[in-house]
């Protein structure tokens, strides 16, 4: 008795273990917004290959995976200038190819849910929009977009 | 019995804690931007016709104009290497003081990144220009001709070119 309830409650983690690997997110690609003029607003859709932001995760073969982005409301430069810093329903996409031109489109305001393919893979691409005012101080300005993935069901 | 259960209890929990230590991770990207230089457009001489003769078309050649007659010319300063549309309201006929009107027309345009009209290059009026890779500025110089028939009033005649700039590529 003892021993069949272990190998039942073993049997998940076997399955773990060889079908992926831990869970595991890279930062591929900075968001890019390049040179922008007061007064003009930027957009840096996630399909540019140049500039989208782009995260390369790995996991649990075909586990399903919550995606939940903290997403920076400003830039600031140097200075301490801010720029506002926005994003819309479709500046994330999800690839389990890693092609960027193979991306399924999520809002990244919102929790995503989505899985990683059979070799326990998952690119995710961010875009969005910057929006100088027309007295924007001149100068560089950046901010950080955070990516948690939660492994949800293996 | 009673071992067995709290065996497998155990297990339960120790096997749930690893999974949650290795189900979520988080990592982060920079987004940054570089806010560019603001164009600034500024008109450096007028274009001056001179005396004109009624009866007669005057032109102002950007590059050898009548001894008594200058092109036009404004400088434009923005973004280093920046492509730029520049956009022309251009006036059919300037007039005198008393309304009296003298015709201008069949405008050119040449334009240079170094202020040297010598060296400056014609331009279409609707194509994008470079500014300078190194300092982002432009130099315009404008030609026209006015046509005053013989029964043209004297007097002095003017009008006012304004030139609009846009940024087309950064």
């Amino acid at each position: 008795m003892l021993l069949a309830t272990l190998a039942t409650l073993m049997v998940p983690a076997h399955a773990h273990a060889q079908g992926g690997r831990k869970l595991d997110i890279q930062p591929q690609h900075d968001l890019l917004f390049g040179t922008v003029i007061a007064g003009v607003p930027a957009r840096t859709p996630p399909v540019d290959g140049a500039r989208a932001g782009q995260f390369a995760l790995t996991g649990p073969n075909r586990s399903t995976v919550e995606l939940v982005f903290s997403l920076p409301a400003t830039m600031v430069s140097a200075s301490g200038a801010t720029m506002p810093l926005t994003f819309g329903a479709s500046d994330a996409g999800v690839s389990a190819t890693g092609a960027i031109t193979d991306q399924v489109s999520f809002d990244p305001r919102l929790p995503y849910t989505t899985s990683l393919s059979k070799t326990g893979r998952l690119t995710v691409f961010l875009g969005g929009m910057v929006t100088p005012s027309a007295s924007q101080r001149a100068g560089g300005y950046t901010a950080t977009v955070t990516l948690t993935v939660a492994v949800t069901s293996l | 019995m009673r071992i067995a259960s709290a065996l497998c209890a155990g297990l339960l929990v120790l096997w749930t804690g690893a999974r949650s230590l290795e189900g979520q991770t988080t990592n982060t990207v920079n987004a940054s931007a570089v806010l560019g230089v603001q164009l600034r457009v500024r008109g450096l001489s007028d274009l001056d016709f001179g005396t004109v003769v009624a009866g007669t078309n005057k032109t102002v050649n950007i590059q050898a104009p009548p001894a008594d007659a200058t092109p036009g010319q404004f400088s434009i300063d923005g973004e280093k290497n920046a492509t730029v549309l520049l956009a022309f309201n251009f006036p059919a006929v300037l007039l005198s003081a008393s309304g009296k009107t003298l015709a201008i027309g069949s405008w050119t345009g040449c334009q240079s990144t170094s202020n040297s009209v010598a060296s400056c290059t014609p331009f279409v009026f609707g194509t994008p220009l470079n500014l300078r890779p190194n300092n982002g500025k432009l130099w315009v110089w404008l030609g026209a001709t006015v046509s005053a028939p013989i029964t043209q009033a004297a007097g002095s005649y003017s009008g006012t070119v304004q030139m609009t700039v846009l940024y087309t590529g950064l």
